[in-house]
């Protein structure tokens, strides 16, 4: 209880500090937001905006004022969308959460197996083609791999629409959803596949050098049985810590993929609330993320202890 | 496993339905892309993603017809005083808000009250700053009352300035009223909204009440794709229809044979702007030299693939009424451009670089906006091209908002490559008039103060284009800006569409209900 109470301390200042961070950092950003970016505007046009946005004041009594704000569960408002970001976010996060979700749970199935195969056969034909892959797929960028997906199955060979989360103007359903879904989902998959695949592999190769490994191949188990039973559990803390990172980096940050292929998520909206120096939007996707980011944290941590029965969580 | 191995065939099933589907299926749709949510309110858009939707939504008292003349369209005439001061307009009876109420002529001056209020939120206010007051004189007839004589007013009604729904906004200014601007607007035009969602698309679907010919279109989908080259890909996939490109795309939808290209003019002038307020930019006989040692024919093929007219000053070509096609084609001779600097106190003993009596180089930054193949491309023809005469440009790239609120509004900055869009009308008072807020390079004229000020209040048209043609012989000898090109837009369309006028996309927008799809 009290390691708890002290992580969740923790995790409230690490969020102010990011947010306070952020908030810095895009005030110290050139420019300003875009919709005073107008060669058109008048000096009064721009005074009466700046006015309206509560630009007019000094940065320290905006921080106040946001802080405040934040306190009391208001988000603010886009400068780019004239909404309240908490609708902005709230638009987004279900389009963000099935990408995301879709893509880890896609790498996660891909990655464990593939990976304690290619650690149980090292130097085998799947092992050496796996590790190929893996380094292809974490080298090649993702806006060219997406681009490439596009113009081979939606355009080349017409299997999957191009972009967008629904056919426009079309009846919808889940099977529209899911057609629209499956590249982005695969292109994003690909490289957390190809990370989680190597913590995977190297963890995997760790736990098969333990004494209990030896001790379970003395009492005559298959190999199979070894790999199942005594290497997965080991092998898998290293990579629930790295699905951990991935987490926070899908929900924040697929806006590459996001972008090419016109999925209306939330990685998507940051980008273009940063290029558009959209202060409110940026600081609400920041607190947001950084708070997905921590408890995604904590709860790895008490992951850990339901796959490895020796962690114990003290304070 | 199992359940996994059904996910995949039902991929499979899902895919072959995909190629199946298509033409022949569904709603009689035109598809295309914005980079961005817009913003359904014509007096709250400030960008041209959000004036083209609100084009089709929000009717105005006229429209531009295809030689951009403004005709008809909520108005069914008008009237101009003798003193050019008030206009009144008679306005189409019966015409039904897309909720079913009546329009009439509050509507008219509730949203043309919120237009001339800063406090507004408005974007519209310097485009009708001349505008003193509206006056509702019976519920089909209003009048505006002019501060001064202004000749742009009638194109400019045509231009951006959609009507807006008095009764939506009886108790909440523009700005708050969220659910107006986001997903539910209410406008006169062809079309209404049947759909928005956030980042997705927006589903226009046709406006059985308009008052005009019924549109022959179905549907009208406006998709967010932010990336231009996404936005070609989907093009090329069949699930977008009317795509804005680049030179640069040009090859990718050439060869493509379900998509033709068309380069339509548009009212627009791309230049590099001086800041006059630096003291090398100041005498007109270096702007002069500037102008001659510019190759603009080689930026136009090279860098445009030919999607450009030669400029003749600051006026665009396609306003044929008041441009002056009998001036010279600008030249291209760098001896005389050194001849011409020579002759302001630049030389270069060693035959290379310039610079002035006391040693000075010649040397200077242009910024231009990151992330636009085509422009950046024209700034290094124009820093080579200006290298050739001796004078040293860096090129700075920057974000547009950056460039424009960090160094252009405040007048920080050399040299900027940038362009002005304008509405179909020849007045550029704000832009090359001494003092004006618009007017970026601090240029100053008086000869050409007072043409630019009698310009934009004189009604008479034959007047009108000698006073243009005069600012335009002015130009020559005293260029406010270097004008690279007038740019054609690039349009990629299916050839499923038919009717697109031969207009910028803006204004061909403004005759949706011609469009049609073949399916």
């Amino acid at each position: 209880m009290t390691f708890l109470i002290r992580r969740l301390v923790h995790a409230i200042t690490v969020v102010f500090v990011v947010c306070t961070a952020t908030f810095v950092l895009v005030h110290l950003a050139p420019g300003g937001p875009a919709v005073l970016a107008d060669p058109k505007l008048s000096l009064e046009e721009q005074a009466a905006i700046e006015q309206r946005l509560g630009l007019d004041r000094p940065v320290s009594v905006q921080y106040g004022i946001w802080m405040s704000r934040v306190a009391r569960g208001d988000l603010g408002e886009s400068f780019l969308y004239e909404v309240p970001n908490r609708r902005a976010i709230g638009e987004r996060l279900p389009n963000t959460a099935l990408l995301a979700g879709t893509a880890l749970v896609l790498s996660v199935l891909l990655a464990v197996p593939l990976g304690l195969w290619s650690a149980m056969r090292r130097g085998g034909l799947v092992d050496r083609a796996v590790s190929g892959l893996a380094f292809v797929a974490m080298a090649v960028p993702t806006f060219w791999l997406a681009i490439g997906a596009i113009f081979t199955f939606a355009i080349a060979l017409p299997l999957f629409p191009a972009g967008g989360a629904t056919t426009a103007g079309g009846a919808g359903g889940w099977m529209d959803m899911l057609r629209h879904l499956v590249m982005p989902a695969l292109v994003l998959a690909a490289v957390t596949t190809a990370e989680l695949l190597r913590y995977m592999r190297s963890s995997a190769q760790t736990a098969l050098q333990q004494p209990f490994v030896r001790v379970a191949r003395a009492k005559g188990l298959r190999e199979r049985a070894v790999a199942w039973r005594h290497v997965l559990r080991t092998a898998l803390i290293p990579v629930v810590t790295a699905l951990g990172i991935q987490v926070p980096r899908l929900v924040g940050g697929a806006a590459i993929t996001e972008t090419v292929f016109a999925w209306p998520g939330l990685g998507r909206l940051g980008v273009q609330a940063a290029l558009g120096r959209d202060y409110p939007l940026v600081m609400a996707i920041t607190l947001f993320v950084s708070a997905a980011v921590v408890i995604v944290n904590l709860l790895m941590d008490l992951a850990y202890v339901w796959i490895d029965p020796r962690i114990r969580l003290e304070s | 496993m199992r359940k996994f191995s059904g996910l995949f065939a039902q991929v499979a099933i899902a895919a072959t339905m995909a190629c199946a589907g298509g033409d022949g299926h569904g709603p009689n749709a035109l598809r295309i892309p914005l980079i961005n949510d817009p913003i359904l309110n014509p007096v709250l858009a400030p960008d041209i993603g959000s004036v083209l939707i609100n084009k089709v939504i929000f009717s105005a008292l006229v429209r531009p017809d295809e030689q951009l003349h403004p005709v008809p369209d909520l108005a069914t005439s008008w009237t101009t005083s003798e003193d050019g001061l008030e206009y009144t307009f008679s306005l189409r009876p019966g015409v039904k808000w897309h909720d079913g109420e009546p329009f009439t002529a509050n509507d008219v001056k509730f949203t043309f009250d919120q237009v001339i209020d800063v406090k507004s939120g408005s974007r519209l206010r310097s485009d009708f700053a001349a505008v003193a007051g509206v006056d509702v004189i019976d519920s089909l007839t209003v009048r505006f009352r002019l501060k001064a004589p202004f000749a742009p007013f009638l194109a400019l009604l045509g231009y951006n300035a959609g009507i807006l729904p008095a009764h939506k906004f009886r108790d909440r200014k523009l700005t708050d009223a969220t659910d107006f601007s986001r997903s539910a607007p209410v406008g006169t035009g062809p079309f209404r909204v049947a759909n928005a969602a956030a980042g997705s698309a927006i589903v226009l679907e046709r406006n059985p009440a308009y008052y005009g010919p019924t549109p022959d279109l179905d549907q009208l989908i406006f998709r967010i794709v932010p990336d231009v080259n996404a936005q070609v890909a989907q093009l090329l996939a069949g699930e977008l229809d009317i795509v804005p490109i680049e030179p640069a795309n040009l090859p990718s939808v050439e060869r493509a044979k379900s998509v033709t290209v068309v380069r339509n003019p548009i009212v627009q002038h791309v230049y590099v702007g001086f800041n006059q307020s630096r003291p090398f930019f100041k005498p007109p006989l270096v702007r002069q030299a500037l102008d001659l040692a510019v190759n603009r024919k080689a930026i136009v093929d090279g860098v445009l693939k030919g999607a450009a007219d030669l400029p003749r000053g600051t006026i665009p070509m396609v306003l044929s009424e008041f441009f002056d096609a009998s001036l010279p084609a600008p030249g291209y001779d760098p001896d005389s451009a050194r001849t011409l600097l020579g002759r302001s106190g630049w030389s270069a003993d060693d035959g290379q670089m310039l610079h002035d009596a006391r040693g000075k180089p010649f040397a200077f930054t242009l910024l231009v906006d990151k992330g636009n193949p085509t422009r950046e491309q024209a700034a290094l023809a124009v820093q080579q091209d200006l290298r050739r005469v001796g004078i040293d440009a860096s090129i700075e790239t920057l974000e547009f908002a950056t460039l424009v609120r960090d160094r252009v509004l405040p007048g920080a900055y050399d040299a900027v490559l940038i362009w002005w869009t304008t509405p179909p009308d020849p007045d550029q008072f704000s832009f090359y008039t001494t003092g004006q807020d618009n007017n970026h390079v601090r240029y100053s004229n008086a000869r050409v103060d007072s043409l630019l000020a009698a310009g934009r209040a004189t009604l008479d048209v034959a007047h009108r284009r000698e006073l243009y043609n005069a600012f335009q012989r002015e130009e020559l000898s005293d260029p406010p800006v270097l004008v690279l090109f007038y740019p054609r837009e690039l349009l990629a369309v299916s050839r499923r569409v038919k009717g697109l006028p031969s207009l910028g996309l803006r204004d061909a927008l403004r005759h949706a209900e011609q469009i049609s799809v073949r399916r």
